[in-house]
């Protein structure tokens, strides 16, 4: 076992290089739509268990069902009024099951990135080529439904192996979204090719807002317009990047779209905000930032040392 | 069934507490302690900055913010080493701000591996004390004493590296003792410890080498307690420190001062979503002709001078 994961260098949140994004935007913001499949009877995994009730689990299969046959659309419909894109963490075998939701992604413009097979398939205990195998089922599969590279990963669960980033750089992911050490995009440190991190979010992620700290949708409203007010200002003197992570399944209940409505409203009325996609992000920054990032870390580290 | 043998038996049962490490104390007969300036309220804000590894050990507890989930948990080490990189850095801001000058205790392996941030944070004014070496070594139990002196020199070893001075204060990871922490932390050359949540107000441990100050650093209204534990939120967290803040002050006077501990960590407050919370708070406290922004060590430095001035009601 490793004693930290060895993927990032120090960066302390002062007098780093300066992120600007295009057209002078203070915010990266980006959403970030976990699009979902749970098998009714998964395969059982060594080190966690898909369900908490013996299968089926009715309740919460169905709770996560509803999200692609009702959240779904009802989250397009607010995001596409307030005019922002979804970059959609995509179990990629939902392509299979449910072409019409992919169909409306390509519509709408979103970005396709995986977060793995099925929400149900982890990848603790994998092999190297197994997790290969996955990662270029990915690819191929959100290829074929949409004509887009994978370019973007995030672990079904977060789960990982201490060489789950080593194999995304070298099956050419561009970005992870596994680690939440930062509110800007950082160099990942790999065996071989390059990979960077983009803030992804769990502390303002509707999963652990609804489900593990029980919170009131008006109290979700709070803390997304907090965290926007806090990164636009402090992204005027430096970039910043928001994430909302949504899954269609908590958000896209009737009792809770309205306070996804009224968050994007308060967000989109701003200027300077750069409603963005995570590859779009990502290549903004590996393009124009990565390198100068990169010796800034080798000379403050060193100069620690 | 049956109670064991010697269920019955109370052999600490008697006038005062059922052990020796300290006396009763009733906070009225507190000794008073008057702050400089004629001010009646010590701020007292602490940091704890923590490091969690990846391989955390599961014993003998997961401490609030461990590593539950299973190996690698990125999701936990990730989100803590968050405070570590952003969140302090906006604590620093808010607390440069208002004035507010806090004591940081520092894991040895925060030391170790961030250094730059620590040399921050004393080059902003801050009191550097020991927080324990990380959150993977927690003295608890029946921990060897060779074993547990050893955490605590390697400890003030890593910090000294970095301040080239001596910790005088000291906070164990997740408010964990051993039964012999207080001992061994007075033996090291500690001054102070802020481990037991059970007073208002400093109090004298004894150990067999010498006397070591308790500190209240307090849990029950910590941002961890009440935002990550609690899952309250910060608007709920403001309040309820401003409704201590208001008693404790009602309690206090410029002869008899009291102290206010907000104890931090950068993972919870630091967030963006909180952060300006804190901005409230310590703009509302300070803006208090009472307040005195007070480290550790500077409440420490007013208690020895109510020692010398009424030897027969010191803390010791």
């Amino acid at each position: 076992m490793l004693r930290d994961p060895r993927h990032y260098d120090y960066a302390p949140y002062r007098g780093r290089p300066k992120i600007r994004w295009p057209n002078g935007a203070r915010i990266a913001f980006w959403v970030a739509p976990n699009i979902e499949h749970y098998e009714l009877d998964p395969p059982a995994n060594p080190v966690r268990s898909p369900w908490l009730r013996p299968n089926p689990d009715v309740l919460n299969y169905s709770w996560r069902d509803y999200g692609n046959r009702v959240g779904f659309d009802r989250m397009a419909d607010v995001m596409a009024r307030h005019g922002v894109r979804g970059s959609v963490s995509l179990n990629v075998a939902l392509c299979d099951h449910f072409p019409d939701i992919i169909a409306r992604c390509n519509a709408l413009g979103w970005e396709l990135f995986s977060h793995g097979i099925y929400n149900t398939r982890y990848l603790y205990g994998l092999s190297e080529a197994e997790q290969r195998a996955a990662i270029r089922d990915s690819r191929e599969t959100i290829f074929s439904y949409s004509g887009q590279s994978l370019d973007g990963w995030l672990s079904p669960a977060i789960s990982n192996t201490d060489e789950t980033q080593h194999l995304l750089a070298e099956e050419g992911i561009l970005y992870t979204l596994d680690f939440m050490h930062d509110d800007q995009p950082m160099p990942f440190k790999v065996r071989t090719g390059r990979l960077i991190s983009v803030p992804y979010s769990l502390e303002v992620n509707d999963v652990p807002l609804f489900v593990q700290r029980q919170c009131a949708p008006d109290a979700y409203v709070d803390i997304l317009k907090a965290q926007f007010d806090q990164l636009y200002a402090e992204g005027e003197d430096n970039g910043t990047v928001m994430c909302i992570p949504l899954h269609p399944y908590l958000i896209g209940q009737p009792h809770r779209i309205g306070a996804l409505d009224e968050v994007l409203r308060y967000i989109t009325s701003h200027d300077k905000v750069w409603l963005a996609t995570g590859r779009e992000i990502a290549k903004w920054y590996i393009n124009h930032h990565h390198d100068e990032v990169t010796r800034w870390l080798a000379s403050i580290n060193t100069e620690a040392a | 069934m049956a109670a064991p043998a010697g269920y019955f038996d109370y052999p600490h049962r008697r006038p005062g507490l059922d052990h020796d490490l300290f006396d009763m104390r009733y906070l009225k007969h507190a000794p008073p302690l008057a702050w400089p300036g004629g001010k009646s309220i010590a701020l007292f804000v602490t940091l704890g900055l923590d490091w969690f590894p990846l391989d955390m050990p599961a014993k003998p507890f997961v401490p609030t913010g461990g590593l539950a989930r299973a190996y690698p948990d990125i999701w936990n080490y990730s989100t803590r080493d968050y405070g570590n990189r952003i969140g302090i850095y906006r604590i620093l801001q808010v607390c440069a701000a208002q004035g507010v000058r806090t004591t940081a205790f520092v894991q040895g392996e925060i030391a170790r591996r961030y250094p730059l941030m620590v040399r921050d944070l004393m080059q902003a004014g801050h009191e550097i004390a020991a927080g324990g070496l990380d959150m993977g070594h927690l003295h608890a139990g029946p921990l060897d004493a060779d074993v547990e002196r050893g955490y605590i020199t390697a400890t003030l070893e890593a910090l000294g590296q970095v301040t080239g001075t001596r910790a005088r204060g000291w906070h164990s990871p997740a408010f964990s003792q051993s039964q012999r922490t207080p001992e061994l932390l007075a033996e090291a050359g500690i001054d102070y410890a802020g481990d037991w949540v059970n007073d208002d107000m400093p109090f004298a441990m004894r150990t067999p080498a010498g006397p070591l100050i308790a500190m209240p650093y307090q849990f029950e209204r910590s941002d961890m307690r009440i935002m990550f534990e609690q899952n309250q939120s910060i608007e709920q967290f403001e309040r309820q420190i401003m409704a201590a803040f208001e008693v404790l002050k009602a309690e206090a006077s410029p002869a008899c001062g009291r102290i206010m501990s907000l104890s931090l960590s950068p993972w919870v407050i630091g967030q963006p979503y909180r952060i300006r919370g804190l901005a409230r708070l310590l703009a509302k406290m300070m803006a208090d002709p009472a307040v005195w922004s007070a480290t550790g060590t500077d409440i420490l430095a007013a208690i020895k001078l109510a020692a010398q001035s009424n030897p027969s009601e010191a803390a010791e």
